[in-house]
């Protein structure tokens, strides 16, 4: 799963992050942005990006989980095991 | 007193909020923000009300996060030439050419309205547009990517409303009429009321949440219409493919012709035509060849990218000034760079399914079948008919913001005239309280099924080449019936008391919903043409099939039809194309 995180020391409650989320990880409470459902992140970094204080990362963790696309149980010469 | 347009008014019984407005527009992206403006424009009397699901101006799948381009096509472009290679090459005779030609004739109206509203589109130093010289018939023009944030500073200077962080579900009726719509807050639940005399769908297309950054177009308007009835057109052709890298999904685009097989043999000769503009279906079919016959897996040869691609991807991107784009785009690989998985001096690169499922009908003004609703943009980018056997983006990169743009243009005039003059909706209390039942209903389970794993079932029988790529009718049966497990599913899935878990919920009831509009079409097209590639009927059939697809829910029923083509109207002929139906089908087999 991707990395969110934000530093709540440098953070100035602006919800910049929060509104460049088009997929609602990051949520708000309590006057500070949390990062809450990371399955969802696109790691477009645009919340990252909208920081004018630098208190927000995204680290993206690969590789993602996608369908295999040539598993060898519908291609017997595939070079991907499973 | 009638509610105040934006303004929450406890006027059912239904203890939610109902919001009012002349014209109710679903989604906040590049279409609704520009049907937006020109509806104030056009007459500053009616109320323009924008649902977003996230946070108006920063939504939308293509806008803010793409490359910022757009397909223009100038006066010097020659639109007949054009036509006939368009035809020949990516609508394959399905396409509508008269709005093929009406989309082209309003190309230069969207950048003159773009800049009007302070959009930065790269110009050269003399004036003219700037344009991307690798492509043969068509512009490839470059704005920044705070495009939505520009036309949000316009919209709120005319008096448009917005109301953010509701997921939309389901439409309201009044007959055939689309009245409104109901949804949730995502943040905390709260049950909101839509009601208005025109609704414009624009929450884009379904990709089925595959694809990192196409994962916010989960078919939201798409489904709401198909459940009230509406038209979806031709949506077999719902399965783009990138190529992109395994590990992250980065896309590798236009990089056909730099892929080799185990064997180190180039397999483009064998795929891809001395020369196309964009990916085509051949190197997909042909990759999945390539492993069937144990020649995988497929690389790319970086240091090829720049060999006959005319979407380079340095110049593509970076030739213009454009802040944003650039600080989005190197932030972008940089962290591509850092944390993929494969930074081997070939990576591999896989067929990287997008969709783009884009189906609901329209007519040339974007009137849907269902009267009192337009459908613009992505929701209806095959469904308008003009893109023909593709699926978006039409092997035109840069047409999704472009089609968003211009089917805005081309709803306008009906859509302000509609809504001036249409009657004063009623809302059946009865259809409100039953929809909003329906929307908590996953709330009620304490325990069931992971909706996320649910979605990966989805996506199994949607993504890999054998479903999307390379169809049989046995395939397609047997992704019908996985969906329709999924789909028996969505009364199991439970959010565990959370509201964004219980979005997720609907987004897998719509999206498949949209798997089985998909399926259904592709079953029901028995020759092969263009994107739509079936195994079992491997000709394409001119004299049967110059038909569009068709098909809708009547009585809780899928009935499929098929609508000849207005060819009688058309100024091009059919060409079919020898390359791509023989040389390729013969390579693919």
């Amino acid at each position: 799963m991707h990395v969110i995180t934000i530093d709540h020391d440098l953070c100035n409650s602006c919800k910049r992050c929060y509104k460049a989320c088009f997929n609602d990880v990051i949520v708000w409470e309590e006057e500070f942005p949390q990062v809450r459902y990371p399955q969802e992140c696109a790691t477009c970094n645009w919340c990252e990006l909208s920081c004018p204080d630098g208190a927000v990362k995204v680290i993206p963790h690969n590789p993602v989980r996608i369908p295999e696309p040539y598993p060898r149980s519908f291609y017997p010469l595939s070079y991907v095991a499973g | 007193m009638a509610p105040k347009q934006g303004e929450a008014m406890a006027s059912l019984d239904t203890n939610g909020e109902v919001h009012s407005a002349d014209v109710l527009i679903l989604g906040a992206g590049l279409a609704g923000y520009i049907v937006a403006n020109r509806v104030k424009e056009l007459n500053p009397e009616l109320s323009v009300l924008l649902v977003e699901k996230s946070t108006a101006g920063w939504s939308g799948s293509k806008a803010n996060k793409g490359a910022g381009v757009m397909w223009v096509m100038e006066e010097k472009d020659d639109v007949g030439k054009f036509r006939e290679y368009y035809s020949a090459h990516h609508g394959h005779g399905l396409e509508d050419q008269e709005l093929l030609e009406k989309v082209c004739g309003t190309t230069m109206e969207m950048v003159a309205h773009l800049e009007r509203w302070g959009v930065n589109v790269a110009r050269e130093a003399d004036g003219s547009l700037a344009r991307s010289g690798l492509l043969p018939l068509w512009a490839l023009c470059a704005f920044d990517l705070d495009i939505l944030m520009k036309l949000r500073k316009v919209a709120l200077k005319y008096g448009v409303k917005a109301v953010d962080k509701t997921q939309v579900v389901d439409l309201l009726t009044q007959g055939n009429r689309v009245v409104g719509a109901v949804g949730f807050d995502i943040t905390n639940g709260a049950f909101r009321t839509f009601k208005a005399k025109a609704v414009v769908n624009a929450t884009g297309s379904c990709c089925w949440m595959v694809a990192n950054m196409w994962s916010s177009a989960r078919g939201d308007g798409i489904a709401a219409a198909w459940r009230a009835g509406a038209r979806m057109r031709i949506a077999e052709f719902s399965n783009f493919y990138n190529l992109g890298l395994r590990g992250n999904q980065a896309a590798m685009v236009g990089s056909q012709y730099a892929l080799y097989n185990a064997d180190n043999e180039w397999i483009a000769k064998k795929y891809c035509p001395d020369f196309e503009t964009d990916v085509d279906l051949g190197i997909i079919l042909g990759m999945e060849k390539e492993v069937r016959d144990g020649k995988g897996p497929i690389s790319f040869e970086e240091t090829e990218l720049f060999y006959k691609n005319p979407l380079a991807v340095g110049d593509f991107l970076f030739r213009w000034n454009r802040p944003q784009a650039k600080k989005f785009w190197l932030r972008l690989w940089e962290g591509e760079g850092k944390y993929t998985s494969d930074r081997s001096w070939r990576p591999e690169v896989i067929p990287m399914f997008i969709g783009e499922c884009s189906p609901v009908m329209t007519d040339h003004e974007m009137r849907s079948s269902l009267e009192g609703m337009w459908a613009l943009g992505d929701t209806s980018r095959s469904g308008a008919g003009w893109a023909g056997a593709v699926p978006p983006p039409s092997r035109i990169r840069g047409s999704g913001i472009t089609w968003a743009a211009v089917s805005s243009l081309l709803a306008e005039k009906s859509l302000a005239e509609y809504a001036a003059s249409a009657s004063e909706p009623e809302i059946d209390a009865d259809q409100v309280a039953r929809l909003k039942e329906g929307i908590y209903a996953p709330m009620a389970r304490e325990k069931g099924l992971d909706v996320r794993e649910s979605t990966f079932r989805l996506q199994e029988v949607i993504s890999p080449p054998r479903y999307s790529a390379r169809k049989s009718a046995g395939r397609i049966q047997e992704s019908l019936a996985r969906v329709a497990e999924v789909a028996a599913e969505c009364d199991q899935v439970t959010p565990g008391g959370d509201w964004h878990v219980l979005g997720l919920c609907h987004d897998l009831k719509n999206m498949a919903q949209c798997a089985e509009i998909y399926f259904t079409s592709a079953l029901a097209r028995t020759e092969s043409r263009g994107w739509h590639y079936r195994e079992d009927f491997p000709k394409r059939d001119d004299a049967t099939w110059r038909k569009w697809v068709d098909v809708e829910l009547k009585d809780g029923k899928v009935v499929v039809s098929a609508t000849p083509l207005p060819v009688e109207r058309f100024k091009t002929p059919a060409v079919v194309d020898p390359w791509f139906y023989e040389t390729m089908y013969e390579a693919i087999k």
